[in-house]
């Protein structure tokens, strides 16, 4: 009588479903370097977990049980670029477990979206090894074992390809005038339509609610048409705003965790509303060429803020 | 020169809104003295060495009293006092008394000789009676401070715990 | 059937009721009666009867007419009087003879009055246990338009209701029209869920056999917590009750249909309410029944008739979801224990931390975020809690039973909502002596100037007299010189 219909652990369960169809893509095109990823990432996780867990007196697996830190972890995995130096995710995955998640108490305690925070600290850090972009693995030539070799004797100037909003910004810097992008022939837009169909899937389990997706969304679609209204020459089209990068990733899968999310529903549409506008504005104005991690925690970083003001209103 | 005269210009008008604020704002009173006062029990039972709960405010606000004086605000008091001011948590002083549950006085009548002395001492004009009539306490109204047991002549009055809020 | 439309929120539940068994079993005599004193709302039934005394089957044994009355379930004699804060009883130690205070002749509606109703013991038993004549006077106050009778047993389990209506359906309309008579509503609606098909039929019959021209009944989906009263009106009326509202600025009272029942059996013969029907369940129960208690049967006797001999169990009062602990099993059948639970001692299931996923907020019918009430109440924050509205939370249990952590939301926030009572409690209290320790002190003020002012007067009155006394010397002195000159002029015009 008193067991819920679904347990905590199910609900991870249920997410890490859901980021199925986005991995897979992202192995489909981008091949074994993303396995890779997926592997050192949980694993760097979860012995951080528990060695911080022993140090603050819990049972070291006790955070295993909830599968959260795994969500993170690959949610990080699937964020940073598929060829990697080796010790970039598990770098990237103890950061996130341990400044993102433990040092402010463990489960349910964070106020920033722990992935998010382990990426950030790898793109401040690291901003060469995160944002250099292979081609599609068969058009790469590599081999397997061409991963475990030094990344920095790697063919890059070969096999590199920028990502749209990369060719973007480059374009303009340069005084170019932009052209519509082929969203078709990207992997990205492939894979961020892989991430919908997985947001699709946690809105019908109701594991999350459409709020945050919705006006996340919304807010950069806007955005992006107003100013691609004003001169198409220098912004990029809505569909290519919502298409490329993490976009749709952050909108159904990161900036709707629930820790560190507001609760109530107003203060949620304000809150994918701030995203939707962050990153907007960061990609189009700052210096990185996707901001959707910033914006998420700078929008974390507001969320009691909106659930104070909205408290008391449903 | 233009630079340096739109910067007294500002420097003037921004002087000036702040003097129009603080007219606009001003705080009648010493805002802090309420602020303690409002955690205060308002037992007004003086075991703070103070005549009353506004009077250790006031010395609180001045710096001249320590915030584990107040027996019947509890750890509680101590705490959101703390708070408030700033200051470490310190455990209650016994000096002062210890925390207990709320009392309440009740005047034996039978014993009562109507010397209206407990009257007097009340804070809180909680006793009714007249001179050589018996006396009563307004149980409502009772702080349970025990200042009306000295005075009295024949110990007729005695503490017992009050019944709290029913849930 | 009337279509009815549903609340929001809340949780779908298997009913798992008790069978009905007719005719109801009844707990065999007992030795010792424990009749508590203490109804919900804090009220204090004061004991009329002394240790020795003899009493009647029936016989008010305490309350006055401003407090709900308790009265005797059996004949025999006063064992002891219990007046402490929380067991307050008064034992009855049964002679055999079952006798009772003589019946009495059906009264009207209109010849009653509140007092009356309360001496007649009469308490909300669907639980809540609230005196029932307060809310009658509240009701008056209100001019209710509508009573609805709550027959809605939505918590799994508990059965009375369906016993109540198999066994007794006759007293039920005739305390139902009473009561509607009494409140001076014009209609009445006796609401049942949806699967309790059974006592539909029974009521629709018995209904078709009467003259109960105002009666109807209706039904409402099966859905937890469709019987709290708030829900209820909602599923009704068809808009949710707002945050603070009752159902009585709705023009709506409502009844359980236990009190409905007894009120009937009072109305017509006098009985005070002396027996309730208590659903004893549980895993560790092997006859789960619905049978007829007398109020103050000890506990164990039930546990005992029901045939539950497993040593290692916990006894709840309640059903499954809303039941709470008997801290003993000395306690005593109350006016309000629906459901006794027999259950096997189970090891509490670990909760683990809160994700704020916010399946609580789906599942609460008062539109409440139990997770930012958690959140608060975590850091003792109750102003904060208050803000999140706290208490508006009705304690149903809805966030328990979906909470994927497994927290026990609802026990936290009935601790909460104590503490809140608590404090407001406290901070009025202190604002009070407050204001009269001003008064006091202004008076004081007040006393001393004027004292003071006393005081300078009579110096300055003093003063003048000194003055008057210094004027009066120099004078005398004047006329002594005088006189010395005149006495020498007249001496020398002597000489």
């Amino acid at each position: 009588m008193n067991s819920p219909t679904r347990k905590t652990h199910q609900v991870m369960n249920e997410v890490l479903l859901a980021c199925l169809p986005a991995a897979l893509m992202s192995v489909w095109f981008y091949g074994p370097g993303i396995v890779l990823n997926l592997i050192l990432a949980p694993l760097s996780a979860l012995a951080c977990e528990a060695v911080v867990s022993t140090m603050r007196g819990r049972p070291p697996m006790s955070t295993w049980a909830d599968r959260s830190t795994l969500v993170a972890a690959i949610l990080l995995a699937l964020s940073i670029p598929p060829i990697v130096p080796l010790w970039l995710p598990v770098i990237g995955a103890a950061i996130a477990v341990v400044v993102g998640k433990q040092l402010y108490g463990g489960l349910g305690q964070n106020p920033f979206n722990p992935a998010m925070v382990g990426y950030a600290a790898l793109l401040v850090s690291f901003p060469l090894e995160t944002s250099l972009w292979p081609t599609q693995w068969s058009e790469t030539g590599l081999t397997v074992t061409d991963l475990f070799t030094d990344y920095n004797t790697l063919p890059w100037d070969a096999i590199s390809s920028a990502t749209v909003l990369d060719a973007n910004n480059t374009t303009l810097r340069a005084g170019g005038e932009l052209r519509p992008n082929d969203l078709i022939a990207q992997p990205a837009s492939w894979i961020a339509f892989a991430w919908l169909l997985g947001g699709a899937w946690l809105l019908k389990r109701s594991i999350i609610s459409w709020h945050i997706p919705a006006s996340l969304l919304l807010a950069v679609a806007f955005m992006a048409s107003v100013f691609y209204l004003v001169d198409a020459t220098r912004y990029a089209s809505p569909l290519t705003h919502v298409f490329s990068g993490a976009c749709v990733m952050g909108a159904f899968f990161i900036a709707t965790d629930p820790v560190s999310a507001p609760a109530h529903r107003r203060a949620r549409i304000v809150f994918g509303l701030g995203i939707g506008v962050l990153i907007y504005v960061i990609r189009s104005w700052g210096s990185f060429p996707d901001g959707v991690a910033f914006a998420v925690l700078l929008m974390n970083l507001a969320a009691p803020a909106l659930d104070h003001l909205y408290r008391g209103r449903s | 020169m233009i630079a340096a005269l739109c910067f007294a210009l500002l420097c003037a008008l921004a002087g000036f809104l702040l003097w129009m604020a603080s007219r606009r704002f001003a705080v009648k009173g010493n805002p802090l003295v309420d602020e303690i006062d409002a955690i205060l029990p308002q037992t007004q039972c003086a075991q703070c060495n103070y005549p009353g709960c506004r009077p250790y405010a006031e010395a609180l606000a001045n710096g001249e009293a320590e915030i584990n004086q107040c027996p019947p605000g509890g750890e509680s008091g101590v705490r959101a006092l703390a708070e408030l001011l700033g200051r470490e948590v310190i455990p209650l002083n016994v000096e002062h008394g210890e925390a207990k549950v709320p009392h309440l006085a009740i005047i034996d009548e039978a014993v009562c000789i109507g010397c209206t002395k407990c009257i007097q001492a009340c804070p809180v004009d909680a006793i009714l009676g007249a001179a050589k009539l018996m006396h009563t306490v307004i149980a409502d109204e009772c702080t349970g401070c025990e200042l009306c047991l000295p005075p009295c002549p024949v110990d007729c009055i005695e503490m017992v715990p009050a019944t709290g809020v029913q849930p | 059937m009337k279509e009815t439309s549903v609340f929001s929120g809340g949780v779908r539940l298997e009913p798992n009721k008790v069978a009905t068994q007719l005719p109801t079993p009844q707990l065999p005599p007992q030795p010792l009666y424990a009749v508590p004193l203490n109804t919900r709302g804090g009220q204090f039934a004061e004991p009329r009867v002394q240790v020795g005394d003899a009493v009647l089957g029936g016989q008010l044994i305490a309350g006055a007419r401003s407090k709900v009355g308790a009265h005797s379930p059996v004949s025999g004699l006063v064992k002891s009087v219990q007046t402490e804060n929380n067991k307050a009883c008064i034992v009855i130690e049964a002679d055999g003879l079952q006798q009772k205070i003589p019946a009495r002749p059906p009264v009207h509606p209109a010849s009653v009055s509140i007092d009356d109703l309360r001496e007649a013991g009469l308490t909300g038993m669907g639980g809540a246990g609230f005196p029932t004549a307060d809310k009658l006077q509240a009701a008056g106050l209100n001019k209710p338009k509508m009573l609805l009778i709550n027959a809605v047993e939505c918590e799994p389990l508990i059965s009375c209701d369906a016993q109540l209506i198999a066994e007794d359906a006759k007293t039920i309309l005739f305390g139902a029209d009473w009561l509607r008579q009494f409140s001076g509503a014009y209609h009445c609606q006796i609401v049942l869920e949806d699967h309790s098909v059974d006592s539909h039929k029974i009521l629709t019959t018995a209904l078709s056999d009467s003259d109960f021209d105002a009666i109807s009944i209706s039904t409402v989906p099966t859905r937890y917590p469709a019987g709290s009263e708030r829900q209820l009106v909602h599923a009704i009326t068809g808009t949710a009750l707002l945050p603070g509202e009752r159902p009585l600025d709705k023009g709506v009272l409502v009844q359980n249909i236990g009190t409905v029942h007894a009120l009937g059996h009072w109305a017509q013969d006098g009985t005070p309410l002396t027996k309730r029907l208590v659903t004893v369940a549980g895993n560790a129960c092997p006859t789960p029944q619905t049978l007829w208690c007398p109020i103050g049967t000890p506990v164990a006797a039930l546990v005992e008739y029901v045939g539950a001999t497993e040593k290692n169990v916990d006894l709840f009062q309640g059903g499954p979801v809303m039941g709470q602990p008997l801290s003993d099993a000395t306690a005593a059948v109350s006016k309000h224990m629906q459901c006794l639970r027999i259950e096997i001692e189970a090891k509490k299931p670990e909760a683990i931390a809160c994700i704020r996923c916010g399946d609580c907020a789906e599942a609460c019918p008062e539109h409440l975020l139990p997770q930012q009430l958690h959140w608060q109440l975590q850091g003792d924050n109750l102003p904060g809690a208050q803000a999140e509205r706290l208490p508006d939370c009705i304690l149903c249990g809805c966030c328990d039973l979906v909470c994927p952590s497994l927290i026990p939301l609802s026990k936290q926030f009935a601790a909460g909502k104590s503490a809140l009572r608590l404090r407001q409690h406290t901070e009025l209290r202190a604002a009070k002596a407050k204001t009269r320790f001003d008064a006091r002190e202004l008076r004081l003020e007040e006393k001393e100037r004027e004292r003071q002012e006393r005081m300078k007067k009579r110096k300055a009155g003093t003063a003048k007299t000194d003055k008057q006394k210094a004027v009066a010397e120099a004078m005398a002195r004047a006329r002594a010189k005088r006189a010395e000159k005149a006495g020498t002029s007249k001496g020398d015009k002597d000489e």
